[in-house]
């Protein structure tokens, strides 16, 4: 017999021997610790999933779960920064194809309410993403247009254009 | 606490609990976190989160787990990052710090994915995977030895991931319904989905366009998403019929990417991560060898309270799932 064996064998107690007095009520207060764990965080989870999506709320990971929630028509709304320069008007997008890049064009919707220099920063700092230097740029303007598509086409009709903003870079 | 008396809703409730609370076995356990790491590992490895870093600080939200982060990482902490959580999904697949692994992992996951979503947009690609991922967080560690005792602690981790799956899919119906009313399915909905989409499509726009000018087609894909979302608790509250869902959720992800080219893999991974191994009786292993009952092994929670694998208590409601 090894010493590691023979000490563990020292260490555990015979089967027919009691068992240690406290052995029932430890065992009793972690099955009790367990149930909590279990219910805590089960229905924790549950419960926080189905608050969030009543409240709308959008703090990531914790989401409303609207999936291509609203109907779909003919029409849609979007916004466009569109870039003047002295050849013309440019659509900025993103050179770079990366997510993170493209999907900050939904934050075009808070250039309204941003404040003037916040504002002027982000213009930029598109302008900046679309590989159009600043200095040819004479004003960016977010438009909203609304337009139509065809059936039987992929054929957008613009229907109305508006500038909502204008921003000297 | 009797219950089998009382009102029909406290009763389902207490049935809910006692199938909740009910032993299982730990092969389970560790099979459904074995899994979810691959799918958080498969995630972390075939991306490059360096992207976040090109991001400028301005086009940065904060409204999401990673808000407090105000200067942008760069990208060799992103890196760090990324290899870190690797690191512990070897850890959680190799069962040597199991949880401890499930753990790093999980965070680096979720941190990573937070900054990727930090556009302005909610993204909901990697949502579930780290919704359903923490509720395995705090389960047990199960014995490294191959055990066959069933107990609590190891029973009710799988079936938290299985109600958070069964509540995420049935919200993305609800909200459907709550915003939109059953015109989203019957009417020409779906159709301006896939006109307006099918810039997207890995196929060419042709196909799409064929399937959108058949109305009912559409409409069929559209009621078939919706009963499946908000059936999803039933679908997958019965063992038999849990693995019928994932193919059915797979078939739901597998068109939205031929149709939209949108990528909702990690949803179809992690709804086989959970629910494929539930979908098995107690006593099998999901990669076969001796379960508790071909070992004839004993049964029982902590406390030394015993349960039979397919017992069915006095509700009828199965106990082991």
């Amino acid at each position: 017999m090894t010493l590691r064996t023979a000490h563990a064998s020292r260490a555990r107690r015979p089967a027919w021997a009691a068992p240690w007095p406290d052995a029932t009520a430890r065992a009793t207060a972690a099955a009790a610790a367990d149930r909590r764990r279990a219910r805590g965080v089960t229905y924790g989870i549950v419960l926080a999933l189905l608050l969030t999506a009543a409240v709308q709320v959008e703090v990531w990971p914790l989401t409303a779960y609207r999936l291509f929630s609203a109907v779909r028509t003919d029409t849609s709304t979007v916004l466009d920064l569109v870039a003047e320069t002295a050849d013309g008007d440019v659509t900025v997008l993103p050179a770079h194809p990366a997510e993170p890049l493209t999907t900050t064009a939904s934050q075009y919707r808070t250039l309204t309410t941003a404040p003037p220099e916040r504002r002027h920063a982000m213009v930029t700092a598109w302008l900046d993403l679309a590989g159009i230097d600043t200095a040819t740029v004479s004003t960016v303007r977010l438009d909203r247009t609304v337009r139509t598509l065809e059936p039987g086409t992929d054929r957008w009709v613009v229907r109305s254009r508006e500038t909502v903003l204008e921003v000297v870079p | 606490m009797t219950a089998t008396t009382g009102p029909p809703l406290r009763r389902a409730a207490h049935a809910v609990d006692r199938a909740l609370l009910a032993p299982g076995p730990a092969h389970r356990l560790l099979e459904v976190r074995t899994l979810l790491a691959l799918v958080i590992g498969l995630r972390l490895a075939t991306r490059d989160w360096t992207a976040i870093a090109l991001r400028p600080a301005v086009l940065t939200d904060h409204v999401n787990v990673m808000g407090w982060l105000v200067v942008p990482p760069p990208a060799w902490l992103l890196v760090t990052v990324q290899a870190a959580g690797l690191v512990g999904v070897v850890l959680a697949v190799g069962r040597t710090r199991g949880r401890a692994g499930l753990v790093l992992a999980w965070c680096a996951y979720t941190a990573l994915a937070a900054l990727w979503g930090s556009s302005g947009k909610v993204m909901h690609y990697d949502v579930l995977t780290v919704t359903v991922a923490f509720a395995l967080l705090l389960a047990a560690d199960p014995p490294r030895a191959r055990t066959v005792e069933q107990s609590t602690p190891w029973g009710w981790p799988p079936r938290a991931a299985l109600a958070a799956l069964a509540t995420v899919y049935f919200l993305t119906g609800a909200q459907k319904l709550r915003h939109s009313g059953l015109d989203w399915a019957l009417g020409d909905n779906m159709s301006w989905v896939l006109r307006q989409g099918w810039v997207g499509s890995p196929f060419g726009p042709g196909w799409v366009q064929a399937v959108a000018d058949h109305p009912w087609l559409p409409q069929a894909l559209a009621g078939g998403a919706l009963a499946l979302e908000l059936t999803a608790p039933l679908w997958l509250a019965v063992r038999s019929t849990r693995i019928p869902f994932v193919l059915a959720v797979a078939a739901m992800h597998g068109s939205i990417w031929a149709f939209l080219g949108l990528d909702y893999s990690a949803w179809v991974l992690t709804a086989a991560a959970v629910a494929v191994p539930m979908a098995l009786p107690p006593g099998r292993r999901l990669l076969g060898g001796p379960g508790s009952r071909a070992a004839g092994g004993r049964t029982g929670s902590r406390t030394g309270s015993r349960t039979d694998d397919d017992e069915v208590r006095p509700s009828g409601v199965p106990v082991s799932r």
